[in-house]
Parts: structure tokens; sequence; C-alpha cells
């Protein structure tokens, strides 16, 4: 992609006819969103919080598309805004995460309750992981943190999560 | 990882897909109804903060400007420009500037500690200040700076200062780059504020040059020195509609913080007829036979009567809107010849000596005819000013004779200043010295008069 000074405008259009943001897009639409969902619980707000780290994303395109990994930016904004949006919820009355997802069986429904009660740094760490499949080292870069530390989170969230399967809908003992 | 870890990492994922298969909630297109932001976004950005600062923290440059004005002879020197030959006042209220230790200083005192009210003096740069004024006061106005010989200058409109000044010889008003001019407190010191304060604590402050400014800028600066705008007035003027046109007081006077300020405002209308800027001839600034009866004729820079210190080449220079010193024969008789009387004459010797000690011209080419006319000399807000008496001594084509009060810039020395207007030129000379009769004034405007 050219580049002149400071400034390379965002219409610029690569061999596909599609801009570099048009591609990004394309590309991180689904992966913010379901990374949201998962990290939420609610399809509506894991829509909302893709479309602001998208938009974002956007805004501060001239600089992000120079950044080596624009995709990890992207990211980081939406686990930001997924923690925003759960401080306020502790704030507001809690909705029940899942209500609108009715197509996931009960398993997977009290997983994802059960996910949004790990802390964030094990939730985040293992849906990056075990979600995104991005590897151990990848997830140390994102969250800044050695890799031990992030094979002990996702160990740790792994050991919380497994007794949700194994019970169903039953969570009480893992939320408490 | 085990059976059961294998089991949560793939619930994990097929929720993670779950989520990326929910149909798009928005598109491509809402994302781009948001402008993005650009370069041209982040320099207006930077363009309105540096405004706000400039607005509301740094000195306003032509305050500055005319600080260093008003360390010209008696205060009131409108007009000049920003040359090599200038000084400014550097404004410290933007911040804490600390005065560096390799400034030189010739001269201190431990009885003015550096603080709030301390004003540092230094040269510029000669690219950095080379700008001219606008209007057509300064581009049009001949000054004449001072002789500076190898001694400590006192310049007293500083009344709280300790000035200091650098010895290389052949400079004017101002030395080299980086010397101080005027101090309070030690080097190395932090300057807090800008305002100058006299020993009593009076506040003053120095009327900015406001003419060929709008009316909004006008006020704006008036307000930033401590001033307000008391009336404004409007005039049939070939200036833009809205400019100020003339100001009172005028531009470069010391002056008491918080007293009003007359605004005159153009029309807009082309009624009035605007004279092509010409310079005076040399020999017309100073053929007045007054002038070079209370010179001596012997001080070097003085080349005779009827001549003129224009064509003294070295010494005086067209740079701005200034005048010229001249002795009295009561300096000269004290110092016992005029090789060896400093100029300015050091207040406590100048005190010393009844009557006339220094004489100085100051004569302003204005491009309108008009603009003489509203200086303050027939100005009835300035002639109301506390510290000038309008006297009855016969003037000068007309013009007046003040009696004005310099204690506070002058250290107590008297002060008769005879001003008049000749078509577009705003003439002034002024007579200091201790203890003077107004019979001597009065003899002195007989003189020029002849």
């Amino acid at each position: 992609m050219p580049r002149s000074g400071v400034y390379v405008s965002v219409e610029s259009v690569s061999g596909s006819g599609l801009t570099d943001y048009d591609e990004f897009f394309t590309s991180m639409r689904p992966q913010l969103v379901g990374l949201a969902f998962a990290l939420t619980g609610n399809s509506q707000v894991a829509s909302d919080l893709a479309q602001e780290a998208l938009l974002r994303s956007w805004v501060h395109w001239e600089k992000i598309r120079t950044y080596d990994d624009p995709n990890a930016w992207a990211r980081r904004v939406l686990r930001n805004l997924a923690a925003n949006h759960a401080r306020h919820l502790r704030r507001a009355p809690r909705p029940t995460p899942t209500e609108d997802v009715p197509e996931l069986d009960a398993d997977r429904v009290a997983l994802l309750q059960a996910l949004a009660h790990l802390p964030r740094p094990q939730r985040e760490a293992l849906v990056l992981h075990d979600g995104l499949g991005l590897t151990v080292a990848e997830v140390a870069a994102e969250l800044s943190t050695p890799e031990g530390t992030v094979r002990s989170w996702l160990s740790r969230a792994r050991a919380v999560l497994a007794p949700v399967l194994s019970a169903g809908n039953d969570t009480t003992e893992v939320i408490r | 990882m085990s059976a059961t870890e294998d089991r949560v990492a793939q619930a994990v994922r097929e929720i993670f897909e779950f989520g990326t298969a929910q149909p798009a909630q928005f598109s491509l297109a809402d994302i781009r109804r948001r402008q993005p932001r650009r370069w041209t976004h982040r320099a207006v950005v930077v363009a309105v903060a540096a405004a706000i600062l400039v607005v509301f923290f740094a000195p306003l440059p032509h305050v500055s400007l005319f600080n260093r004005l008003s360390q010209s002879q008696n205060g009131a020197s409108p007009g000049g420009s920003i040359t090599p030959t200038g000084w400014v006042s550097i404004t410290l209220g933007a911040g804490q500037i600390a005065v560096p230790s390799s400034w030189k200083v010739l001269y201190d005192s431990p009885d003015c500690p550096i603080g709030k009210g301390s004003e540092v003096f230094v040269t510029p740069t000669p690219t950095a200040c080379a700008a001219p004024l606008p209007g057509d006061i300064p581009t049009n106005a001949i000054e004449l700076y001072r002789y500076v010989p190898d001694k400590l200058r006192e310049y007293p409109q500083v009344v709280n200062g300790i000035k200091v000044y650098g010895t290389r010889s052949g400079w004017y008003d101002v030395p080299s780059l980086g010397i101080a001019m005027a101090i309070q407190g030690p080097l190395g010191s932090r300057v807090l504020d800008t305002v100058t304060r006299s020993p009593q604590g009076r506040s003053f402050v120095v009327i900015p040059l406001l003419v060929s400014m709008s009316e909004k800028q006008a006020r704006q600066i008036v307000k930033h020195v401590g001033l307000y705008v008391a009336n404004v007035e409007t005039v049939a003027s070939p200036a833009r509609r809205g400019d100020v046109v003339a100001q009172s007081p005028v531009a470069g006077l010391k002056v008491a913080r918080g007293i009003g300020v007359v605004l005159t405002i153009s029309s807009g209308s082309r009624t009035a007829a605007a004279l092509p800027p010409q310079l005076p001839a040399s020999d017309g600034l100073v053929n007045a036979s007054g002038l070079v009866d209370v010179s001596n004729g012997s001080w070097p820079l003085w080349q005779g009567p009827g001549r003129s210190p224009l064509g003294n080449p070295g010494t005086f220079g067209l740079t701005g809107g200034l005048g010229q010193l001249w002795l009295a024969r009561a300096a000269v008789a004290h110092f016992g010849s005029a090789n060896a009387v400093p100029l300015p004459v050091p207040l406590n010797v100048a005190k010393t000596i009844s009557g006339p000690v220094e004489v100085t011209l100051e004569i302003l080419r204005f491009s309108n005819a008009a603009s003489p006319e509203w200086l303050y000399y027939q100005n009835e807000s300035y002639v109301r000013l506390p510290q000038t008496t309008v006297l009855s001594i016969p003037g000068v084509k007309g013009g007046r004779v003040i009696k004005y009060d310099s204690r506070e810039v002058n250290g107590g020395l008297t002060e008769y200043l005879f001003q008049w207007a000749d078509s577009a030129d705003w003439v002034q000379v002024s007579l200091l010295g201790a203890n003077m009769r107004e019979s001597q004034a009065a003899a002195v405007a007989s003189d020029i008069r002849a």
C-alpha cells in the first residue's frame, strides 16, 4: 500500500478493489462478534460492542493500519469495552446473559453463565485461546502477560468450568 | 490437557462460533458514516489548542513590543517596529522561566528579590523579531535611538527594577542577544508573574498599540493588560470598517492599571483623505532653533546647530519611531564636558541639578494626517489623567504644553511636554530636569517657536 508522508487516504484501494479497511472489517467483524458474545453472553450486546470496536478502528484507521497487528488492537478495544460493560452491569440490574440465545443447548448456556463469573483475565485468556484459537504465546502477547501465567489462567478457568458441563444447568456451585 | 479440559475448550469454541454465526446487525456502511480522524482534524485540534494557549496564557506580542517601547525615553513612544535593534520584554505569565545564569549581569541588588512582578528583558534574535507592526504608525516614523556609551544607563520607567545593561560599546538601545537588560532579583530565580509594580505596590501597565486592530482584538488586548474600554467613538476613515484608527491614551504610555481606554473606530467611510506615507526630511526634523539652544553643540553626536543627527553615520538608524536626546547646559556643566555625560543622565545626578538636563525630540509621521490629531496631546481623555496638567503657556503651532508628573517614571524629575501636530507629523519635545519652573518651560517653548 503506498504511503506518503504522514497521511494516506483511507480510500486508497487495494488490488482486489476493496480498501484495506474493508478487508479489515470483513475479516474482523465475525471474530469480534464471537469474542464479544463469549465474553458477555449476550448477542445484542456482542453486536454493539463489536460495532463500537470496529467504529473506533475506522476512526483511528490511519494510525491503526500502521500497527504490526491491527487485529490485536481491535480485540483489545473489544475486551476493554466488554469489561466496561461488565462493570456497568454490576451497577445496573443484571439481565440473564443468555436470554436471547435459545439456540444454545443447556450445557452451553450454563457454560456461558459460568464464563461470565470467571475473573476477567481467566475469561479473556480462555476465550482467546479456546474460542479464537490463539496460541498460548499469542494470548500472552495480547494480554501482556507471561506465557506461564496464561497457562495457569487457562488451567484454573477450565477447572472451574468443567463441573458445569457435567452438571448441566445447575451452576449454583460454580457461581458461588 | 485432560478430557474434561478438552470438553471445556470445545464448548468455548462452540460458543465463540455461535457468536460469530449471529446475523450481522451492522454493516460497513454503518461504520463509514462516521468520519475518520485524519491529519486535518488533528491539525484543527492542535490549532485550536494553540490559539487557546496564546489567548489565555502566552504574552500578547503587541504588549511585549510596547513593553519594549515603554522603556524608551519618557515612556510615550508609539510606533516602531521590532527590529534587531529592539528588545522585547519576556512577559512571564505563561509560566515560570528561570533566568539563566549565563546571562551577563553587570549590576544587581539584593534589595529586590525576584518574584511576582519581576520583569526580564533580553534582546531577541533579529530574525525572530523582524516583523513590522500593523498600521500606519510604524512604517513611516523615524526613530533615533539614543547612543549609549560604555556606561550604565538608567531607565526610570522601571521603577522597581534593577537595571542591568551590557557594556559592549556601539550598541544603541540594545545589547547583544542574551544580555539581560533589566532584571529584578538574583539570576537563576524564577519569575512568576509579569506585572510591574512600583515600590509603593501600585500596578502599572503599558498602553499597547491598538491602532489598525479590529475592535474585538483591541478589546481583548485592553482587557489582557489590565485596562478597560471606557468609550468607543466612530469616525469616518479610509481604514477598514470596525478597525481602530486612534486610541487614547497613546500607545507606549505607562499608566496605572485599571484606567479606561478610548477607542476610535473607523466607520468604513472613505470621506477622509489618506495621505501617502512619506518620511520627513531630515533637516526638517532638527532645524528648530530652540532645540539647538538647549543643546550645547559640542556633543559628538550632535553635529552643530542646524545640522541633522540623521546625517551622523553609524550613530543613528531609521528604525522606528522615537526621538533623540540632547543635553542641557546644566548637565554638561555638571559633568564638565558633553563627552562625559552618560545618556540618559542618571537619576541620582539629574536630581542634583536644578533646571533642564535632557531634551528629547520625538517625531512621528503618519500616513493619515488625521492621526496626529488623536494623539494624547489633544485628547481630553489623556489630559484628564492625574499625571498631566495642561499649562497656560503658549505652545508651538497651536499645540499644548503639558506638565507631566513623572514621579513614577522619572524618579521625581519634572517633565514638560511640548506637543503639536504639523500636517501628518506628531511632534513632541520633552524637557526633563529637577526643580524646573514654568518660566523655564516657557522659555524653551519660545525658543522652539523661534
